[in-house]
């Protein structure tokens, strides 16, 4: 039996194991990707470990790494700053699901408010200052909104750099898109 | 319970006073600020103006790695039998199945005599580890309405994207099907532009007055609602009375201030005792 053999065998799981609820896998190009981000993962406390990924989903790599999804913003960023890019993140349970990339706008005249999920942000359209940020229930949101709320939104650091959960990955894609709003009214109004 | 966003705080547990616009738990203090402080101050205010004991306050500090919400949930299972808990509110901390399963076994035999009220964080643990119903009350938005209704989904982030596109005013059908699938507990209090009253799948009581767009987008209105509700339950009421009651409180509240989109919630939570007044729970 081969090393890689022996990793497969205490690594792969029964199918009924690996399909457990709120699990997600990040699909990498190599099984030395796979380990390393493993190995870099679990060394930082995250619950992880390295799984087959199911065949539907399987994208040149037989190993991929299993981690809650609820982790997924601070996996991202951690495999980014280790040089790792994966091929994919899905959720386990919901093979055919991605994060909602879809969001909804409410204007309040002055104000604009983005909801993406359960997530909402809301901006004074004039000022360009981020005024309230509402939803979540993930314990980087009350962090987040400290660092965000009454500042510029041109100014401030996406959420992703300082969020860790999905939560924070669905207030970045409200962010993206209220930013983009600004950015867009205030090139109009320099025009 | 929950957490609160500081790193190194560590693991607190005892009364919770609001003082000066501060919320002091141990030798700790905060300004409440969307989330677990604000549901707690909300609740602190309330007891305080209904004469009722504060509330008692288990948290840690987590900022997002969930590290801390670990403890907390371990510390909640492995402390909660010897506390008299009366209503146990569950708020923001990192979902996690194996956490939230951990407190709901460690009740035991105290369960019988507590109400149970999740939201946030904990709300999405329990509908994700399919323990939904083990919960007394929850107190979803539309977003959250949308993630009990997908029977697949683990996280709001994860709904499907029909459901997502619902518009508000269909979040009947959204409880029907969160119903359906066994995803609520027996009561929930839906809360937005209309709130929702709804018991074992059935809508019985809407409130859409006083009406105050502007609430929608300031951060914590809902942590402020849980908070009064705990209160008003443990203070007697029962749950749906305590349910419209706390709808309503919040509504008048959020009228007293005044508020526009860009106003914090320390102005809304501020109008609770006013509002307890103008509902006539106290004089």
């Amino acid at each position: 039996m081969t090393i890689l053999d022996r990793i497969k065998k205490r690594l792969v799981p029964g199918k009924k194991e690996a399909f457990e609820k709120g699990k997600g896998l990040i699909i990498l190009n190599e099984v030395s990707e796979a380990m390393q981000a493993e190995k870099m993962l679990k060394g930082l406390g995250y619950g992880v470990r390295g799984v087959a990924p199911p065949p539907e989903i399987r994208k040149g790599c037989d190993l991929a790494v299993e981690f809650n999804l609820i982790d997924q913003l601070g996996v991202e960023r951690l495999l980014k700053r280790s040089g790792l890019s994966p091929l994919d993140i899905v959720a386990l349970d919901t093979l055919s699901q991605k994060p909602l990339d879809i969001t909804k706008e409410k204007d309040f005249g002055r104000y604009l408010m983005v909801t993406a999920a359960n997530m909402k942000i809301t901006v004074d359209k004039e000022k360009g200052t981020i005024v309230n940020i509402s939803g979540g229930g993930c314990p980087d949101v009350p962090y987040l909104t400290v660092s965000l709320v009454g500042k510029k939104i041109t100014e401030v650091e996406n959420p992703r750099e300082n969020g860790y959960s999905l939560c924070a990955y669905m207030l970045e894609k409200a962010y993206e898109k209220a930013l983009s709003i600004v950015n867009t009214r205030q090139m109009r109004e320099s025009a | 319970m929950g957490t609160l966003p500081f790193n190194e705080m560590g693991l607190k547990a005892g009364k919770a006073t609001l003082e000066g616009g501060s919320l002091k738990i141990e030798d700790f203090e905060v300004t409440p600020s969307l989330g677990t402080s604000v549901m707690v101050a909300s609740a602190c205010i309330t007891c305080n103006t209904l004469n009722l004991e504060p509330p008692y306050f288990i948290t840690a500090g987590d900022i997002g790695d969930g590290k801390s919400s670990k403890e907390l949930y371990n510390y909640v299972a492995a402390n909660l039998a010897m506390l008299d808990v009366r209503v146990l509110a569950m708020h923001y901390i990192m979902p996690d199945i194996p956490g939230i399963r951990n407190v709901l076994n460690s009740l035991g035999e105290t369960r019988e005599g507590m109400t149970l009220i999740a939201d946030a964080g904990a709300m999405y643990a329990a509908k994700a580890a399919g323990l939904a119903q083990k919960i007394d009350v929850f107190t979803p938005d539309a977003g959250e309405m949308a993630y009990l209704a997908d029977p697949k989904a683990t996280h709001p982030a994860y709904v499907e994207h029909l459901l997502f596109e619902l518009d508000a005013s269909e979040v009947v059908t959204l409880i029907r099907k969160a119903y359906e699938s066994g995803n609520t507990p027996k009561i929930l209090l839906v809360k937005g532009p209309v709130d929702y009253i709804v018991e074992e799948g059935e809508v019985i009581e809407t409130i859409d007055e006083p009406s105050i767009s502007a609430m929608e987008a300031i951060g914590g209105t809902g942590d402020s609602l849980t908070g009064i509700l705990s209160a008003l339950i443990y203070g007697g009421y029962e749950k749906i009375d305590a349910c419209v009651k706390a709808s309503r409180i919040n509504r008048i509240a959020g009228k007293l201030a005044e508020p526009d989109p860009a106003t914090s919630i320390s102005h809304i939570i501020n109008k609770i005792p006013d509002a307890l007044k103008e509902v006539r729970l106290c004089a």
